[in-house]
């Protein structure tokens, strides 16, 4: 088995914008507010953003926000990147808007959200990531969960890079965590290998 | 983008429950005479009219006779009772710290909106793995994979890999979905359901089918079972994006096709060892195009191809099990379950695309599935 480490997380719950430990933003606004303040101070770059339902708008946000910090330090995603994302209440937030529009006319780009692995596909469309993408629901954040997943989405070679994350939202709740993880290079140093307690750190 | 080389993992015990029967013998020989589970949906508050595989009001109930499975809702009990099955026919003690539940769906308790109950833990799809897993006594968290169409193939490429690392030496994967308004509404919004029955790969396809159902295998790295089960490997399985489009399939297939080329290379085979693929085939005009395209890159387009679509509806979150697990009792018993609705060629590669069942003996089989966000996935089995 590789050694791997973590090489870098973005966290938004609460108000707060957390990168790497450090909080950049801090705000009392409510969740669409807030990102809205998210997306123009860290110049998220979307096509559609509107048109992203709110659980891929948080997930895609945070996402981006990560790999843009790793650019800058010439850390760059290739096509074999993966992809693993967990939430515990799945697209229940774009369900029930779902579920609403029935009554009137159901709405087709709505339905499209109510499945958890479209922010997946929102990531790797804007990125070009060909890699695994899996979408779990637990209950909570669980490192145990991670480092078995990612351990095994490593397993076979093919894969590169791995992005992985939380992104859980219900009415003004809302909890993202994303972290990207890749190989130690043979002999080589890290001050974040892949462990319960690094997960710890960024997942609680 | 799955699992590494992979060997010494068996499935020792499957079963399906759907409108065609209540365990995999009677749905395979229901599908082997023809059968269908399609029906005409008449539900006075659709404003459509469209087939679909559905237990009748009550069938799904009237099934077993226990006081848990009653408290269960529809989509619970989908899971619950080919569990039953397998745990029964294998033997294999749910209570073992070594052994793991896997549960693939999509929408899981969804119906239960149309009865009032918004709230999250009524809807939890991890709320209903709890519930199964501990009436079973199993001591470990529930994995819940919702990962659009491939979560019945997701879910087995996870047990596959949870076995292979060590960790478990049993994961019992079951999936299932059920058909509501819900989805109806959905798919009826996008303009993907059939006006009858679904033509997989044929000239006039012109949508999909919606079916329920469950479905569960047991998979270890014991190859014994019990009952003289017929046991097949898992040689391999991956898992690929398009990151091309939210809700339309790669242009290319480029992208199916690499799941299945590295399918094969985990499974150290080629595609002239494949005899048949069980293809995802959901009677769209550009999924079957889209596989049309992966199976000629992958060189698969010779080999004996089949979708069950028209058999069992698109069971969604269940058809990845649900499909593997009659692709498997095609390899066991020598016969190639013929295309259900197909006629005449329509996609722009021509496939190997067989109405009729074909009897002869086969040793390995790839199943595919893409879904919604653009993810493919592919997974091989092989006769012990």
């Amino acid at each position: 088995m590789d050694d791997l480490q973590i090489r870098g997380y973005c966290k938004l719950i609460g108000g707060k914008l957390i990168q790497d430990g450090i909080c950049l933003l801090e705000s009392d606004a409510p969740f669409a507010a807030f990102l809205d303040q998210v997306v123009k101070q860290f110049s998220v770059q979307h096509p559609r953003f509107g048109k992203l339902d709110r659980l891929a708008q948080l997930a895609y946000a945070c996402t981006e926000i990560l790999i843009n910090k790793l650019k800058s330090q010439n850390i760059n995603l290739t096509e074999e990147t993966s992809l693993l994302f967990m939430n515990a209440s799945s697209s229940l937030d774009t369900d029930l808007r779902f579920d609403k529009s029935i009554q009137s006319m159901a709405s087709p780009s709505l339905f499209v959200y109510t499945l958890p692995n479209i922010l997946l596909a929102e990531i790797c469309i804007k990125n070009g990531l060909k890699g695994e993408n899996t979408f779990l629901v637990a209950e909570k954040p669980d490192p145990e969960l991670y480092l078995l997943q990612i351990q095994r989405i490593f397993r076979d070679q093919t894969t590169h890079i791995c992005i992985a994350g939380w992104a859980e939202i219900l009415d003004e709740n809302y909890d993202c965590s994303v972290f990207l993880i890749d190989r130690i290079k043979a002999g080589a140093k890290s001050s974040t290998p892949l462990n319960i307690s690094s997960l710890n750190k960024i997942l609680s | 983008m799955g699992v590494g080389r992979m060997s010494g993992i068996y499935i020792i015990a499957d079963s399906i429950l759907s409108p065609l029967g209540i365990n995999t013998d009677e749905n395979f020989v229901r599908i082997l005479k023809g059968e269908s589970g399609l029906k005409s949906i008449s539900r006075s508050n659709f404003d459509f009219d469209v087939y679909a595989s559905y237990f009748e009001t009550g069938a799904l109930e009237g099934i077993l006779d226990d006081p848990f499975f009653a408290t269960l809702t529809r989509f619970e009990k989908l899971l619950y009772y080919p569990i039953r099955n397998v745990l029964e026919d294998s033997q294999i003690d749910p209570r073992s710290s070594r052994t793991l539940f896997v549960i693939a769906t999509t929408k899981g308790n969804i119906e239960l909106l149309e009865e009032g109950i918004r709230d999250q833990k009524s809807l939890s799809l991890y709320n209903s793995a709890c519930k199964i897993s501990s009436h079973f006594q199993n001591p470990n968290k529930p994995i819940v994979v919702s990962n659009a169409c491939i979560s019945g193939i997701s879910a087995q490429i996870i047990a596959c890999g949870l076995i292979d690392s060590g960790r478990f030496d049993t994961v019992i994967v079951v999936g299932a979905d059920t058909v509501n308004a819900f989805v109806l509404e959905g798919f009826n919004a996008l303009k993907a359901l059939s006006p009858g029955h679904c033509k997989p790969f044929d000239r006039d396809r012109d949508g999909i089918n919606l079916g329920e159902a469950g479905a569960a295998m047991v998979i270890s790295n014991q190859s014994q079972t019990n009952k003289g089960f017929k046991v097949t490997s898992i040689i391999g399985g991956a898992i690929t994006n398009d990151a091309n489009h939210i809700s339309g399939p790669s242009r290319t297939g480029l992208e199916m096709s690499m799941a299945i080329d590295q399918t094969l290379k985990q499974a150290g085979i080629v595609s002239s060892d494949i005899d048949f693929i069980s293809a995802h085939g959901t009677g769209t005009v550009f999924n079957d195009e889209m596989e049309s395209k992966a199976l000629n890159n992958s060189k698969l387009d010779k080999s004996h191809i089949h979708s069950l679509k028209a058999y069992f509806g698109h069971t969604l979150g269940c058809a990845g099990l649900l499909e593997s697990i009659i692709a498997v009792n095609c390899l066991q018993n020598e016969v190639f379950i013929g295309s259900r609705g197909y006629s005449n060629p329509g996609t722009s590669f021509e496939l190997n695309i067989s109405s009729e069942h074909i009897r002869k003996p086969f040793k390995n089989c790839i199943k595919t599935m893409a879904g919604f966000g653009g993810c493919n996935a592919a997974i091989g089995f092989s006769k012990s």
